[in-house]
């Protein structure tokens, strides 16, 4: 929520900061163009009014200053009768007018004769009013007349009020009045026209009304309009000019809507207080014009109106436009940027969330966690894997992950966590060792697996657990087996040994029998048998009794035993005090000869039988030498033994008897 | 069918009837005919003001080029009110018995009257002007013009018919004619010879008084009431308002009889004006 009301806070900071910019180019972008235009304007009426400066120079010299005008003019304010002097105006408007009316074409509107005091002599624009007095009506007639130079500049009038061009004029070196040469606005206008003819400006003057209006004769005051920019600046009625035959028009009816539209604003009635030029922008039906207000002084150099221009200025549309295009994309772009900024907030929240669950789950569970980047330093580890390390997750974070886990006994071998890098799969292993902060190692069952940014990979995910409970049980588990195994064996053995005398027992007899006959049957070599039996045994134990019959037994067993010198040899206790001697690839001869050498050894053990005829105990024996074939079984061989056994009992005991012999 | 064929061509019946009188809710005034209509509007509009003021009606300024087609839309009842010259009035009563004079103007002096007079340049005798003179005149509707110049050149002897004359348009470019030597002789108001002496015109005839211009009313479209109401009210005044432009119209107004104008009249049947419709 915080960083929300931030960002918004951030936002329509930029944005206003934006949008102020912006402003501020467009206004410095207008205001530069309201200047040019101000002073291009300024520069044309200074050119326009130069023009007719120029004009009425150049007429004054070549048309005024003519000797029988000048005489014409000198008799009149010499002569005292009235009617001569009338008659003589009448013949130098008469002389004059043919140059008047050039004059006129030429756009200078006024040609006016003023005598030396200031009165008027002749005005050709108004010939029949004459001999009124111009103080305080026309500054320039007094100035001309009474420093005898020429003044320039505008002034009001009792009937037109334009810019005049006053020369004093002299007559045999007698000051005998001046002339005017004057062009009215309606002139500047149609120059300035010209020059900004590609411009379409718009022109009007308005007048200050305290300074021209008592002026006026009272007859042509209702040829004025107050203007709706402010009561004190008035218009000339367009048709006045048409009284004097002037073309054209003094109220544009645009400027005067224009003016309309300022006569509301604060800023132009503040600009016209102060009575200077200024500039003013202005929409009007859609279309932006610059509107300029040329002071316009008098030859006392009052304040006597303004010279008021509009122009179209397509130039404000376009920088409308691009400002508000410009402030558009700023604010465009903001608010993009705002989007952005706020998903990215809320992405973040998210995953806020979902590491603060990440890490809830990570640490609820018993197994350790941790992330490693590619060169196994380690960026994320989850509480449980911290406490089986026994640190402080932030200790863990940045160290090889193969300092801390690695195969036992092989520091020079590869880190378990770069496997899966290198398999780009799951690597599991059990035989890893991690290290405690105590120093000590415990044993960890682990699976790494390679995280991937896209196709990169970008580290691994590594949980691991704890085996040390399981690994001891585990070797619990294998001692216990071992010793199973151990007793199995033994059990084995017993169920395969004969009780007392340790020798195989009948069992086992069968069971090597069964084998080593087949494998005299495959191989096609002999197998012998000898079948033993102790010499009246029964008598023995009655006499000595059972327990020395016992060790009877087990005195013959190990006799036999030894007698056997292959390991191959299998002897046994076939039952009571008989023996049965397995002697496998052994021809009967080779037989005979072991049989012969058991007798021969128990003869020289001598032990002694009381109830034998010999005094010693001694051994009959039954040989059965068969080479197996297909149609027998080992049946026959023990048929064979113990038939012979049987003979050599029947002979007398204490020999032996195989096939060949008695 | 048939009543409802009678309702139909009553209805249209009476909403024919009333159409003249929704025509006469608005006065039609006339002021004297200018080349510059917007000018002629612009000096006349304080007194349709007035006019509106003391009649509470609406009046319409209807413009015209010419006094021929003034005098055309009073006959064909165009205009209800017109402002016409001493002439011009003279022509339309002729032809028109319904126009009715209302009041008269004053002069811009306060002269209830006025007078044509001659005016050549100078100290020139009348007798030393060429004979056919070359003479300078306003207007065919003017009274100053041919009808009084035709005249005054009588006193001097001299006929108009075949001296070389002009019109000018105005009194002070007739006046500025004879000034510039373009012509002998001018046929002016007796008040612009006075503003053109300054340029030695000189007054060497000039006629008996003449009534000056004057406000008639049409009484096919305007009722006898309604001129009654604007004789007195506007009489009442005395002056007119201040805006009034002094140049085109006078400050007073006194009442107008048809008699004021009658040795007009007779002086017209005796001398025609060439190409004026009588």
């Amino acid at each position: 929520m915080k960083d929300r009301v931030i960002t918004l806070g951030l936002f329509t900071l930029l944005l206003l900061l934006c949008l102020g910019l912006i402003y501020s180019r467009h206004q410095s972008l207008l205001n530069d163009q309201l200047q040019q235009r101000l002073r291009s304007q300024q520069a044309v009426i200074s050119c326009a009014s130069g023009t007719y400066q120029l004009l009425a120079q150049t007429l004054f010299e070549e048309v005024v200053q003519q000797e029988d005008i000048l005489s014409l003019i000198h008799d009149m304010v010499t002569t005292e009768e009235a009617e001569r002097r009338n008659l003589l105006r009448g013949w130098l408007f008469r002389k004059l007018d043919p140059l008047y009316q050039r004059v006129r074409q030429q756009r200078i509107r006024q040609l006016h004769f003023h005598y030396p005091d200031g009165r008027s002599l002749l005005r050709f624009h108004a010939p029949q009013l004459a001999d009124d007095s111009l103080d305080g009506v026309r500054p320039s007639v007094l100035l001309a007349n009474r420093q005898l130079r020429a003044v320039h500049g505008y002034e009001s009038g009792r009937i037109f009020h334009g810019f005049r061009h006053v020369y004093p004029l002299f007559y045999a070196d007698q000051h005998i009045g001046s002339v005017e040469l004057s062009t009215s606005f309606l002139q500047i206008q149609q120059e300035m026209h010209q020059l900004t003819e590609n411009q379409q400006t718009r022109l009007a003057f308005v007048l200050y009304k305290p300074e021209m209006w008592d002026k006026l004769f009272p007859s042509l005051q209702p040829y004025y309009q107050t203007t709706p920019l402010s009561s004190d600046y008035v218009v000339e009625f367009e048709q006045l000019s048409s009284i004097a035959c002037d073309k054209g028009s003094l109220t544009d009816p645009l400027v005067w809507r224009l003016l309309e539209r300022l006569g509301d604003q604060a800023s132009a009635q503040g600009h016209l207080k102060q009575q200077r030029n200024f500039i003013l922008p202005l929409w009007q039906n859609g279309q932006p014009f610059s509107v300029a207000f040329h002071a316009i002084q008098n030859t006392l150099g009052k304040h006597a109106g303004y010279i008021v221009a509009a122009t179209p200025e397509p130039f404000f549309s376009q920088l409308r436009i691009d400002s508000i295009t410009t402030a558009g994309l700023a604010s465009l772009l903001l608010l993009m940027a705002l989007l952005l900024r706020l998903r990215f907030l809320a992405g973040r929240r998210q995953q806020q969330r979902s590491s603060q669950l990440l890490q809830m789950v990570s640490d609820s569970i018993a197994c350790g966690l941790f992330t490693a980047d590619p060169e196994c330093r380690i960026s994320y580890v989850n509480e449980t894997a911290a406490q089986l390390l026994g640190q402080e997750p932030a200790q863990l974070i940045g160290r090889n992950a193969h300092e801390i886990f690695h195969f036992p006994n092989e520091s020079d071998r590869q880190c378990f966590c770069d496997i899966p890098l290198q398999k780009n799969g799951i690597a599991r292993s059990d035989t890893i060792l991690a290290l405690h902060s105590r120093g000590h190692r415990f044993p960890v069952e682990m699976i790494c697996s390679p995280l991937h940014d896209g196709n990169k990979q970008i580290g691994t995910s590594n949980v691991f657990l704890d085996i040390s409970t399981r690994r001891r049980q585990e070797q619990q588990l294998l001692a216990t087996q071992q010793q199973l195994e151990q007793a199995n064996r033994e059990l084995q053995l017993l169920a395969r040994r004969d009780g007392l005398t340790g020798i195989a027992n009948r069992r086992s007899f069968d069971e090597a029998l069964d084998s080593l006959w087949r494998q005299a049957a495959r191989n096609q070599s002999p197998l012998s048998l000898l079948m033993i039996d102790i010499d009246h045994f029964k008598a023995y134990n009655d006499r000595l009794g059972h327990p020395q019959g016992d060790l009877c037994l087990q005195e013959v067993a190990r006799l036999l035993q030894q007698s056997c010198l292959r390991p191959a040899d299998l002897v046994c206790r076939y039952g009571g005090e008989e023996f049965a001697i397995l002697l496998p690839d052994t021809s009967e001869i080779n037989a005979l000869q072991v049989a012969r050498r058991i007798q021969q050894q128990l003869r020289q053990s001598a032990l002694p039988h009381p109830t034998s005829p010999s005094g010693h105990l001694s051994l009959s024996i039954g040989l059965c030498c068969l080479v197996p074939q297909s149609q027998q079984s080992w049946q026959e061989l023990i048929t064979g033994a113990d038939h012979r056994l049987y003979r050599a009992k029947a002979a007398g005991r204490d020999r032996v008897c195989a096939s060949d012999t008695p | 069918m048939i009543k409802r064929l009678l309702l139909f061509f009553v209805v249209t019946a009476l909403l024919a009837a009333a159409q003249p009188c929704a025509a006469s809710a608005t006065l039609r005034f006339a002021p004297q005919p200018t080349l510059s209509l917007s000018l002629t509007e612009h000096s006349f509009r304080p007194f349709v003001q007035l006019l509106e003021d003391i009649l509470q009606r609406p009046v319409e300024l209807v413009l015209k080029r010419g006094y021929a087609e003034i005098i055309a839309a009073l006959k064909n009842d165009q205009i209800d009110l017109a402002y016409l010259g001493p002439l011009p009035y003279v022509i339309a009563s002729d032809s028109d018995p319904d126009l009715e004079p209302l009041l008269r103007f004053t002069e811009p002096e306060g002269s209830a009257s006025y007078r044509c007079v001659l005016v050549v340049f100078g100290d020139t005798p009348a007798t030393d002007l060429p004979n056919p003179s070359r003479v300078a005149l306003t207007q065919p509707y003017s009274t100053c013009g041919y009808f009084m110049a035709s005249q005054l050149l009588q006193q001097i002897g001299q006929k108009l018919d075949v001296c070389d004359y002009s019109y000018i348009g105005s009194h002070d470019g007739a006046a500025l004619e004879v000034v510039r030597g373009h012509a002998d002789l001018a046929s002016i108001k007796d008040s612009v010879a006075t503003d053109y002496a300054k340029l030695g015109l000189r007054v060497i005839a000039q006629s008996e008084s003449l009534p000056g211009f004057l406000l008639v009313g049409n009484r096919r479209t305007l009722d006898k009431a309604g001129c009654s109401q604007l004789r007195q009210q506007l009489l009442k005044r005395q002056a007119l308002p201040e805006g009034e432009p002094l140049q085109l119209i006078g400050r007073s107004l006194i009442t107008a009889k048809a008699d004021d104008y009658k040795v007009l009249r007779q002086q017209l049947h005796r001398q025609p004006v060439p190409g004026l419709c009588q």
